[in-house]
């Protein structure tokens, strides 16, 4: 982005913005652990060591996505059989039976946003840390994007913890969660937190550093 | 605010690695134990050979032991040959030590089979793959697949015997064994035996197979056996599982004295039915032998031998026999007589046995054949006392020692008829001739004397009744309507009829006027 006001930074200004009620405040810079006068909370001008806490979530996220996909996540009992389900199993079987809508919705939910949002952080952390220019605005929106989507894959373990409290039929029909929807569960949490952590000003310090 | 000239200062992390790194570490440590813990659980994989995949699946099919889960199919291939199907499967890592050569593999579906449905469940949840695990044998990865459930698994306590028999019968595999009716056991297994019969493996249930001593006797009381002999018409069933299936029962027979539990494997003949298995044994039987005449049409082995009705014994064999020295032919038949039944002593070279035989025959006892049944025209043996018979001895010196016999009734009848073709019938028709040209000269001189007295007699008859005419014409006259007599005698009868008329008048005045009794009649008419 060329035509960004890149040289006015609130931190060139010595000034923080609060994370929680916005409030522009000066900033002391010997004072670490300042406040904010108005609410409280704790000041920093970029989210500390947000790089390093990003990549440890994202990190644990994609360890903990293999066995989230490996590990069946659902056990449906009926009639005395019991049949596990992994998260790929169930869209394959979803597939075979037609339904290929809802087959559609499990893969996108659970298969392709979590990828997506693995992706896009790491591209995201990786840009930042190799002081990339490039597109800042795209990638801020692509970030923006992450944070939205983030919460929507957590559709499989709304729709395991529902149906295990829901389906309780005794010998006719049985459901009970497996390791594997807790391990996605964590995945969809770490990649949450790892965006979280990820503080998209550092987007537009690279521009800014590369102004100078 | 404005631009200060103080030196910015940089703000660094103070530690190069973050505590929040520990996550990412702990992620890992679960992610390794979990590939780690999945690897060593990982159980034996083993190749079941099957004819069909018939409801199998892979990744999904179970493997179970006593309806308990031990593993899961993992692939379903074909063979190179494309004859059977090879199927892959993971058991649980505890089962690798009982995955030996005794271990049987069978799928489970819903079937009919040894008297009762099974597999009902697989309907709904699908077919499994069944396993019976077993310690004992040879440890092994490749199996047969049963195409039927074992009837017998390797845990059930209990012991197995062999039936010797000469045919399997109605017998099926899973076939019940009974004992007192209930039901102890089954039928696992048969083979061929060589070079004739069949072997059949019966498992006894624990506790049952205590009952099981060396005395026991096993019979087949498959379906149901209609026997038309000499005895009439039986028709024996034990229960509708074994008129569809075949069974078998055993039981000891009364006052055994062996009562020494059979060891597992011990071999057992199998009896037809339960009357040939508890009757005495052939060692407690005495051989006979019999010679008849005639014709043994109709007299098989095991028709019975009676005396006056009752059983003690029977046919052994019937057989034709060459007596080239004398160059004729003999039937001899072999029976068995049970001494038992008889109450007689049982010692075969006992004088005091031979005596005693030698007393029956001497009093005539003798064997004959006689029809037991009108229909099929069965035969069966009787012995019963002739007196009159000639006195035969037995002959002691055959073997076994044959008893003397008397012809059948239809032998006697056939004695008749060669007796009556013995009989000088020309001679008796000459006879007879003779006699009726006597008979008829007899009846000439008959005839003579009647037209004499035709003669003679005929005219003084003649007169005698044209008298007896002329009176009855005499009576006659007197009774013809004009005669006096008649006239005289129907004036006398109306004189008698107007008295009365007169009488008759007067009774009727006098009950309507008594008083006329007293004062006479009135003269006024009324």
């Amino acid at each position: 982005m060329t035509g960004a006001p890149s040289g006015l930074t609130a931190r060139r200004r010595g000034l923080v913005a609060c994370h929680t009620c916005g409030l522009l405040s000066p900033v002391r810079l010997a004072q670490f652990a300042s406040r904010c006068p108005r609410c409280a909370s704790r000041l920093h001008e970029r989210i500390p060591r947000s790089l390093s806490r990003s990549w440890a979530f994202l990190a644990a996220a994609i360890i903990l996505y293999v066995p989230a996909n490996l590990l069946p996540i659902m056990h449906v009992t009926t009639f005395g059989r019991t049949q596990s389900d992994t998260i790929l199993s169930g869209v394959v079987y979803l597939l075979l039976h037609n339904m290929w809508p809802l087959a559609l919705i499990v893969f996108v939910a659970s298969i392709v946003v979590p990828v997506v949002k693995i992706a896009i952080l790491a591209y995201l952390l990786l840009s930042v840390q190799t002081r990339s220019a490039w597109r800042p605005l795209d990638r801020a929106r692509l970030y923006r994007f992450t944070e939205f989507v983030g919460r929507w894959s957590m559709v499989d373990v709304f729709v395991v913890t529902v149906l295990v409290a829901l389906v309780h039929l005794g010998q006719l029909a049985n459901v009970a969660a497996g390791a594997g929807a807790l391990f996605f569960a964590a995945v969809v949490i770490l990649t949450m937190l790892s965006a979280a952590a990820f503080d998209p000003r550092l987007i537009w310090d690279n521009l800014e550093r590369q102004g100078e | 605010m404005t631009d200060q000239t103080l030196p910015e200062a940089r703000v660094d992390d103070r530690r190069r690695i973050s505590l929040v790194w520990l996550i990412p570490l702990v992620a890992l440590v679960a992610a390794l134990w979990l590939g780690y813990r999945a690897y060593t659980e990982q159980g034996p994989l083993i190749t079941i050979r099957f004819e069909t995949a018939e409801g199998l699946e892979a990744g999904k099919t179970p493997l179970r032991h006593k309806d308990v889960d031990v593993g899961v199919v993992e692939a379903i291939e074909l063979s190179p040959d494309l004859a059977e199907v090879w199927v892959k499967a993971r058991l649980d890592a505890s089962l690798s030590g009982f995955l030996t050569d005794r271990t049987r593999f069978w799928v489970v579906r819903p079937r009919l089979s040894g008297g009762q449905i099974s597999g009902l469940e697989t309907v709904l949840g699908g077919a499994y793959i069944g396993v019976d695990l077993s310690r004992e044998g040879a440890e092994v990865r490749e199996f047969e697949g049963l195409e039927n459930p074992p009837v017998v698994s390797a845990s059930q306590p209990g012991r197995s015997f062999t039936l010797e028999a000469e045919a399997l019968g109605s017998l099926s595999i899973g076939a019940p064994v009974r004992f007192r009716g209930i039901e102890v056991g089954r039928v696992a297994d048969y083979v061929l035996r060589e070079p004739s019969g069949v072997d059949i493996q019966v498992f006894i249930e624990a506790p049952f197979d205590q009952k099981v001593t060396r005395e026991a006797r096993f019979w087949n009381d498959s379906g149901f056996q209609l026997a038309l002999d000499a005895q009439g018409v039986r028709l024996d069933t034990e229960s509708l599982t074994t008129l569809l299936l075949g069974g078998i029962s055993f039981e000891i027979p009364a006052g055994g004295h062996d009562d020494v539990r059979a060891e597992e494997g011990h071999r057992f003949p199998l009896f037809q039915d339960r009357q040939a298995a508890l009757s005495p044994s052939a060692g407690e039987r005495q051989r006979w032998q019999l010679e008849f005449a005639g014709s043994v049409r109709g007299l098989l082995p095991g028709a019975p031998v009676e005396f006056r009705g009752i059983r003690v014994g029977e046919v052994l064999r019937v057989q034709l026999e060459l007596v080239p020295d004398a160059g004729a032919v003999r039937i001899p038949v072999d029976i068995a007589l049970e001494p038992a039944r008889l109450g007689m002593p049982e010692a075969d070279d006992d004088p005091a046995h031979r005596g005693f035989w030698d007393r029956l025959v001497r009093d005539g006892l003798r064997a004959q054949l006689k029809t037991g049944n009108l229909l099929t025209g069965a035969l069966f043996v009787d012995l019963d006392f002739y007196p009159s018979e000639s006195a035969q001895p037995i002959l002691w010196d055959a073997t076994p020692p044959r008893l003397p016999t008397v012809p059948t009734a239809l032998d006697e009848l056939r004695g008749l008829v060669s007796r009556l073709a013995r009989l000088p019938l020309d001679q008796i028709g000459q006879d007879l001739s003779a006699s009726l040209a006597a008979l008829r000269t007899t009846t000439e001189s008959t005839n003579d004397l009647l037209q004499r007295l035709d003669r003679e007699t005929a005219t003084e008859l003649n007169r005698t009744l044209g008298q007896t005419r002329e009176t009855l014409a005499g009576i006659e006259k007197l009774l013809v309507p004009s005669s006096p007599l008649q006239a005289e005698a129907y004036r006398a009868l109306r004189e008698f009829s107007a008295a009365a008329r007169s009488f008759r008048l007067m009774a009727d005045y006098l009950e309507r006027h008594p008083e006329a009794l007293i004062r006479g009649k009135r003269g006024e008419a009324p």
